[in-house]
């Protein structure tokens, strides 16, 4: 004879899974709840090109000209974050590392990442710790992007677009003609949205579950 | 006149499914408890300042408080700030609260509490709660939450009564499940479910008259007659908008009894009454102190548009489109103004508007619903050409359909009814503004209501199975207050020059009999049961997908 578990076995263990599921499809938006838009509008990703590949030796600096923001005077004391448009090539499997700096106000942080952690025309979210909003806001701040020992073929990419009010990019010690695309946010402490969300989740999990099962076991419980 | 024999009550649900739909309903309880509690920022669904001061009143013995003297008192929310406070923000607003500034305007005066306008039942059971935790706790977040656990726990009963509606008239529990539930994964109602309003609560309410109005006209017991108009009479002590639901269901239950004359009469007074007991009795207040039976707040400048029909408001202005989309998912209100450290963006509404994938499935959900009731609705109306009516009539119904029986009195009733149902949905088709990419499929959907429930009315007046004649009477209830409501927001906008009262929570008291309508289609059509499931399963992911990625972000703006 067939071994059947108890409905309610079948129905956390189904829940599990769909949670599983949920939870793999969601993370990721859930984790950034952390970051709020220092800007109602978001920068411009129209007319872009790549910067190329950040290989060992590419440099491309970035004068960041924040005047203005919309955020409350509370928030701007939350760390700065950038979050650069970048682009891996397809889902290529990149090698090597890159860095991204911050200076601003006679100081500088610089934050290595690596090129395989870079998801494909996505933002990659970069937090300075040293700096908060206020720091780089009306500050004559900079950003630099380095590459470390990237090589050729195995490297990822930014993206450069024309951006209203932000000077040109200098690639090389050239100027790129573009600014890089990039959004600025501040982290702040979203742990109870954070919350919220997993136990909405856990709801929806133990909801789906039931009728699921339900619907399979019913016709037979009926009987 | 004598008493035939009635259409049989479904028999109930096996245990196993009862404890299915008490669970899922647990869950959903808990689950807009849980958003009550924690996820909804206090003041953040419409006029919930209005409603919570309602039930405050109450609470407090004011029975009860009358339009034009009520108000909402200042710091309704949040502790007003300490007078010798140690942030120097918090010295700011008590600065503001010296000189009169737009902030102190918004945070501090009292305002008028227009929400009083309607009938109590719902603020005086949340009272409860409410006083319970003023006893014991002055934590306003505590208070702030009992007071919002009566629409909680009304979401979760109303998912157990559309149940048994459902399997009442017969529709197998597997398709009555995730039909009943989906109410409950509609980000509106969820919304709505966390929160002081009195709309879920009336939903329940009508939910109950609705489930005793179909058993009455399956079985012809008197006591699910009366348990109906008394449902019927709490619901219109709760809000206005469910009196147009208690004269339909009332004539409904008048047209269908099958007494012998003197206890007809003895019974339509009774029930009558009954029904009508607590609109009634608001009623006489609102004539006792304003002169009008149905005094509310309303703007009352003279038109700004001239010669502008109701024809020309729905061509040119995206009606339709914002009806759909606001009973999907309407979220917000002035919760921002709610937040100290926002007080100075305290100007109007800020919502947000469910659009997305979600949005979209819910959508073409609703035009399978349509497309099946459409084929039941035709293949029923057909056989009402031949239909025999009872050899010896015992109801209003009876004679109606004894009296238009088969033939050259019957035809052109149905012919009139089914041309004009058909005309209405193409005219619409034509002619009522088209709203976006998705455009021509919320048109389609809301318009398919016009010849279902026309084609269905003759359903309604001659067909001789009670289940079917009570879908049917629920339609054409729906379409009338459909036209009311289009009429009443064509009133607004001559007013004001704005879209007003373009929500889909107004139709509340009408969506149990819809839901009934469709269940009743699916189960006869034999629409595969794996479809409904289908429905419930995505509609619930549709609406943790909302809350995560639209709604939760939402709250995190106006709450910071």
């Amino acid at each position: 004879m067939k071994h059947r578990h108890p409905l309610i076995i079948q129905w956390l263990a189904v829940a599990g899974l769909f949670f599983f599921i949920l939870f793999v499809l969601y993370h990721e938006q859930i984790v950034r709840y952390q970051y709020k838009p220092t800007h109602v509008a978001p920068a411009n990703w129209i007319d872009r090109q790549l910067t190329g590949e950040i290989v060992a030796g590419f440099v491309l600096e970035q004068p960041l000209a924040l005047t203005h923001t919309d955020l409350p005077p509370r928030e701007r004391r939350h760390v700065f974050c950038i979050g650069l448009l970048m682009s891996n090539y397809l889902n290529r499997r990149n090698h090597g590392e890159f860095t991204v700096a911050l200076s601003a106000g006679g100081r500088a942080q610089v934050k290595a990442l690596r090129a395989r952690d870079v998801r494909d025309n996505a933002l990659q979210m970069v937090c300075f710790d040293e700096f908060r909003l206020i720091d780089v806001l009306g500050q004559d701040a900079r950003l630099t992007l380095m590459g470390l020992d990237g090589r050729p073929g195995r490297s990822v990419t930014g993206w450069l677009s024309p951006q209203p009010g932000l000077p040109s990019a200098i690639r090389g010690g050239e100027p790129a003609g573009a600014a890089l695309v990039f959004d600025t946010f501040v982290r702040a402490n979203s742990a109870p949205f954070q919350h919220n969300a997993y136990a909405l989740m856990i709801i929806a999990s133990l909801v789906l579950s039931l009728m699921a099962v339900a619907s399979r076991a019913g016709p037979r419980a009926a009987r | 006149m004598t008493v035939p024999s009635a259409t049989a009550i479904a028999p109930a649900p096996s245990r196993y499914w009862r404890r299915c739909a008490w669970l899922l309903a647990l869950l959903i309880t808990v689950k807009a408890m849980y958003m009550a509690f924690f996820l909804t920022p206090p003041g953040d669904l419409p006029d919930e300042s209005g409603h919570y001061s309602y039930v405050r009143d109450i609470a407090h013995g004011k029975f009860f408080p009358l339009l034009g003297e009520a108000t909402i008192p200042r710091n309704l929310w949040f502790e007003p700030p300490p007078s010798q406070s140690q942030t120097g923000q918090e010295m700011d607003l008590v600065a503001e609260e010296a000189a009169p500034t737009p902030s102190t305007r918004v945070r501090g005066a009292p305002r008028p509490n227009y929400i009083v306008q309607h009938p109590p039942v719902y603020y005086a059971i949340a009272a409860v709660p409410y006083a319970i935790s003023e006893r014991l706790t002055e934590d306003r977040w505590y208070q702030v939450r009992a007071a919002r656990t009566v629409s909680a726990v009304s979401l979760g009963l109303l998912v157990i009564v559309l149940f048994g509606t459902l399997t009442d008239l017969g529709v197998a529990p597997l398709r009555a499940l995730p039909l009943a539930a989906a109410v409950g994964f509609i980000p509106t109602i969820s919304h709505l479910a966390s929160g002081i309003t009195n709309d879920i609560f009336l939903f329940l309410l009508c939910a109950l008259a609705t489930r005793h109005l179909a058993r009455y006209l399956m079985a012809q017991r008197l006591p699910d007659a009366y348990l109906c108009a008394l449902w019927l009479t709490l619901a219109g002590g709760t809000k206005m908008t469910a009196w147009p639901l208690i004269a339909g269901y009332l004539a409904v239950l008048l047209f269908e009894m099958r007494q012998p004359l003197r206890r007809w009469f003895l019974h339509a007074g009774g029930l009558s009454l009954l029904a009508m007991a607590l609109p009634l009795w608001w009623a006489a207040r609102n004539i006792r102190h304003f002169g009008n039976p149905m005094q509310v707040n309303v703007v009352t400048n003279q038109p700004l548009y001239l010669n502008y029909s109701v024809l020309d408001y729905l061509k040119a202005h995206p009606y339709f489109d914002w009806m759909m989309v606001h009973s999907y998912g309407l979220i917000g209100f002035a919760g921002f103004c709610q937040t100290p450290e926002r007080i100075e963006d305290c100007v109007g509404v800020k919502s947000t508007r469910i659009g997305n994938q979600a949005f979209e499935f819910a959508l073409w959900a609703l035009v399978i619903l349509a497309v099946v009731m459409l084929a039941h609705t035709v293949y029923h109306y057909a056989r009402q050409f031949r239909v025999q009516p009872p050899a010896s009539p015992a109801s209003l119904q009876g004679w109606t359909a004894h009296l238009l029986s088969p033939g050259w009195l019957r035809t052109p009733v149905l012919l009139v009814l089914g041309a004009t149902g058909m005309l209405m949905y193409v005219w619409g088709y034509q002619n009522v503004h088209r709203e976006g990419e998705l455009g021509w499929l919320i048109n389609t959907v809301l318009l398919s209501a016009a010849p279902i429930a026309l084609l269905g009315l003759g359903i309604a007046l001659f067909d001789d199975r009670g289940e079917r004649r009570f879908a049917y009477y629920g339609m054409a209830l729906f379409l009338c207050y459909g036209l009311l409501i289009a009429y009443q927001s064509h009133k607004a906008y001559v007013l004001i020059s704005e879209l007003r009262g373009v929500q889909g929570r107004y139709f509340y008291p009408y969506i149990p009999a819809l839901l009934a309508a469709a269940g009743l289609a699916l189960e006869r059509l034999r629409i595969p049961a794996v479809l409904t499931l289908w429905l419930g399963l995505g509609l619930a992911w549709g609406e943790m997908h909302s809350y995560i990625t639209q709604v939760i972000p939402f709250f995190e703006l106006v709450r910071i």
